[in-house]
């Protein structure tokens, strides 16, 4: 942007009056006073003008195309900054002086783009695992001791249920370094959850619709997996590490961005916890395997869940579990050519918890 | 047209004057340049960015404020004032108020 000082000429025949002039990027405004003296103010687009330097003269002038409209400045200054003002907006958008080093800029981010996901995709999650193995078993059981006391003082425990189930889970005879204690709470939701350091808490709204005893022993290994691969605390590692990474990266950014960001590493979130709900499906299906046991556990316990939420199933993408059908799915697959025989015991203690 | 944050201009007597004038211009860096100037707080250094983003208000509230006193027949702005401040919930947005004595000299 730059101002003048020159003449100005209303029409070719009039008299030039004294006027100011304001060239920028957008406009070319013209200050002056009218024959009867009145001040006022003409805007040219800079389309609509034509400008030129008169040798002779030695002055810059300025004409509107369509009111022949006359601007003239002593000088060659005025000429030559239009002249600027016309070779930048003669240019594309992108090549224009404000996005100057484009190249330069591109590469950058796109270096930064790459080190940042390679960062957040890999390192992130890699530290992540690395601290979460670190926690010894103590740890992580005091920890899951803690969550399960603040939750008890809430909850009613049915304790027949709960001796019934310890003893089921003992009689699958699986080796583990940790001590698994289940705990059976009255509750109508079907449902069933593992806390780190070996606490399992059943709801008996999920006992409730059990009618075989491979079901049961499909939810408590896929539980038991669940604490032995320590989910729990690697999840917890996991989430705290990617939303550590977003904070520094993104914290003062602008509430939108923040937003999006946050969802996105939300999702990620959510798609890890299905891996590990998947790992559990698929590792606690192979303690069955080995023992024998009828995979269609499985099926029918995917079935109570999905009984249990009748038409309300979530897209994959936005749940903390896979898709019900897929779960079935990759169970009767890895299930294809086993052996199934039947367990007495396991059956007959099955037959104590349904006949109370 | 002279523009000066002067009161006066040197061996030009202001002949009259013709009021106090000022021009204000509210811009956002967006979204993503947010992102990226977050990304220079992050590393240091200078922010392009925002700097551009400075200077695009400035010339806007400038440019009005030399429109304003074109208009009231003014050939000069004496004791122009730029002030800056930051708007808007996070104060992501930037205000810029340009404040001037328009005259004749």
């Amino acid at each position: 942007m730059k101002t003048f000082s020159g003449q100005f000429y209303p029409s070719y025949f009039s008299p030039p009056s004294e006027a100011t002039l304001l060239l920028s990027d957008k406009t070319l405004s013209i200050g002056f006073h009218d024959q009867e003296g009145v001040p006022s103010r003409q805007d040219w687009s800079i389309k609509e003008v034509q400008g030129d330097f008169l040798f002779a003269e030695q002055r810059s002038r300025f004409i509107q195309i369509n009111t022949q409209a006359e601007f003239r400045v002593a000088g060659r200054e005025a000429f030559e900054y239009w002249e600027e003002i016309k070779a930048e907006s003669a240019k594309s958008w992108f090549r224009k002086k404000r996005t100057g080093n484009l190249r330069r800029t591109a590469a950058l981010l796109s270096a930064l783009l790459v080190a940042g996901s390679l960062l957040y995709f890999f390192m992130v999650p890699w530290f992540a695992e690395q601290m979460a193995a670190i926690v010894s078993k103590k740890t992580e059981r005091q920890l899951g001791d803690s969550v399960f006391e603040a939750m008890k003082i809430a909850q009613t425990e049915d304790t027949m249920a709960t001796r019934v189930l310890n003893e089921f889970f003992t009689a699958l005879a699986i080796e583990t370094d940790y001590s698994i204690r289940i705990t059976v709470v009255k509750d109508e939701m079907v449902n069933a959850f593992a806390l780190p350091g070996g606490q399992l808490v059943v709801y008996t709204g999920l006992l409730e619709n059990m009618e075989t005893y491979p079901e049961l022993a499909a939810l408590l290994s896929h539980e038991f997996i669940h604490v032995e691969k320590r989910h729990a605390t690697r999840s917890i590692f996991r989430s705290m590490g990617s939303d550590l990474f977003v904070t520094l990266l993104f914290g003062k950014s602008s509430g939108l961005a923040t937003l999006v960001i946050g969802q996105a590493n939300q999702l990620r979130t959510l798609r890890y916890s299905r891996s590990l709900e998947k790992e559990a499906d698929l590792q606690g299906y192979r303690l069955l395997r080995e023992r024998g046991i009828d995979p269609k556990g499985y099926d029918q316990l995917f079935k109570h869940l999905k009984d249990s939420s009748p038409g309300a199933e979530i897209p994959e993408m936005i749940s903390s579990h896979p898709d019900t059908d897929n779960r079935m799915q990759y169970i009767r697959e890895a299930a294809r050519g086993q052996v199934v025989k039947e367990d007495p015991q396991l059956r007959s203690i099955f037959a104590q918890l349904k006949n109370n | 047209m002279i523009l000066t944050t002067t009161a006066s201009i040197d061996g030009r007597p202001v002949q009259e004057y013709l009021g106090v004038i000022n021009a204000q211009s509210i811009i956002g860096a967006n979204m993503f340049k947010d992102i990226f100037a977050g990304l220079r707080d992050l590393i240091g250094g200078r922010s392009k960015t925002y700097e551009r983003v400075i200077e695009e208000a400035k010339e806007d509230a400038m440019r009005e404020l030399t429109q304003k006193a074109q208009a009231m027949g003014a050939n000069a702005i004496v004791g122009i004032d730029l002030d800056f401040e930051t708007v808007g919930a996070s104060g992501s947005m930037l205000m810029v108020i340009a404040t001037g004595t328009a005259v004749r000299i």
